[in-house]
């Protein structure tokens, strides 16, 4: 084999492997909420990355952070088997989640308390688009995942005033993810379809 | 006012996702030989992108400012888990042989020297695999991969070299002191590659 040869070669081969990209890493990694830093404003630069730090540690829900949380919340606490939604007295939703065995009901809860939602398990709601329009900045929104097996819930706190008018927040757990799963969080654009209004 | 420059700039950045997110994917896989840590590189990337963006948007070429970023995010990442793993002085095929790729592995099962080939790539340390993936995936010039690594030409031509070098000796086609070896080498480091 010449010199023409092997690098013919070596660019097939290294073509070849690069075509291995799934489209749906693409489509996961341009459905994400990015908040790029406008130009020269310090203030809505400030602002916005505080909203990027919300959305970012709602999306760092993915289920390898490993957070349990310590105690389930204790104001106007709706139990079930699978999961407690509590609404804390600084207007904050707290979700406790031991398993996700009712989704729509969980879905329903956080409607009721009046967070646009859409939460599914196994799969994304196609029906679900990213928001595109100004991010809110509290930065109170965030949770952990508990550790596979562990006795102790996973845990999601909603600040409702980070998410903005026409907008709703997106839950879906267990998404097959190169032989394990993932959660994925984020805001979205709030829809019937989606979040339900 | 501020929204509508947030929105102007997010819907460059948009635009700026929709085109390269598949590039860099492709480009970070050949460097991560991973699914699962392509995706988190090319994350990190756009999100380091997207905290500069004013900067960015403002360069002749924003893709190639992504593109060192991943890279060398890719590098300082497979850096870091060699030195926990040891994974360096574990020699050539660690990678596949820990995180196999089947769906990659099974297209590949028919095309033996390919499939050589991908094995050798896979065990190459992470700056040499970016320098052979920069010279012949991303068929860029020896001064421009220099530039994105932050080293020097020469560096980058004697890298490419052990590299290349390493692979066809795998191949069976040129150990060292072959003729077609030396004149490969040669013409590599000389930077007069015939394509």
């Amino acid at each position: 084999m010449n010199t023409d040869e092997f690098e013919d070669n070596l660019r097939e081969t290294l073509a070849h492997r690069a075509a291995g990209v799934p489209a749906t890493a693409g489509d996961r990694l341009r459905q994400r909420t990015y908040l790029p830093r406008a130009h020269g404003r310090a203030a809505l630069a400030t602002a916005m990355t505080a909203g990027a730090a919300a959305v970012a540690a709602v999306a760092a829900l993915a289920v390898t952070a490993l957070a349990p949380a310590s105690s389930p919340a204790s104001h106007q606490s709706h139990t079930t088997q699978a999961w407690t939604v509590s609404k804390e007295s600084n207007g904050d939703i707290v979700v406790l989640y031991w398993s996700l065995r009712d989704p729509a009901g969980l879905e329903a809860k956080l409607r009721a308390y009046g967070v646009p939602s859409s939460v599914t398990v196994g799969h994304i709601n196609p029906a679900c688009h990213r928001y595109t329009g100004p991010i809110l900045k509290h930065g109170r929104m965030g949770g952990g995942v508990s550790a596979p097996g562990s006795d102790r819930p996973s845990r999601l706190v909603i600040d409702p005033s980070d998410i903005p008018p026409g907008a709703g927040l997106q839950i879906a757990v267990n998404i097959p993810y190169h032989g394990g799963v993932r959660g994925l969080t984020g805001v979205v654009q709030a829809t019937p379809a989606c979040t339900g209004r | 006012m501020h929204w509508l420059r947030a929105d102007t700039t997010r819907r460059e950045f948009e635009r700026f996702v929709t085109e390269q997110t598949d590039q860099l994917l492709r480009t970070a896989y050949l460097m991560a030989w991973d699914l699962a840590e392509t995706e988190d590189l090319v994350q990190e990337t756009l999100l380091q992108v997207a905290r500069r963006w004013a900067k960015v948007a403002a360069m002749e070429h924003p893709a190639a400012y992504a593109r060192k970023l991943l890279v060398n995010l890719a590098i300082d990442t497979a850096q870091k888990r060699a030195r926990r793993s040891g994974e360096l002085t574990a020699g050539g095929g660690a990678d596949v042989t820990d995180r196999p790729d089947h769906r990659a592995e099974r297209d590949l099962d028919s095309v033996d020297t390919q499939a050589v080939l991908l094995d050798v790539l896979a065990g190459l340390p992470a700056r040499q695999r970016a320098i052979i993936v920069l010279r012949y995936w991303e068929d860029l010039p020896e001064a421009e991969v220099a530039a994105i690594l932050g080293c020097s030409t020469g560096t980058v031509k004697s890298t490419a070299s052990r590299g290349l070098a390493r692979l066809r000796e795998q191949l069976g086609h040129g150990p060292p002191g072959d003729p077609a070896l030396a004149d490969f080498t040669q013409a590599t480091t000389d930077g007069k590659v015939t394509r």
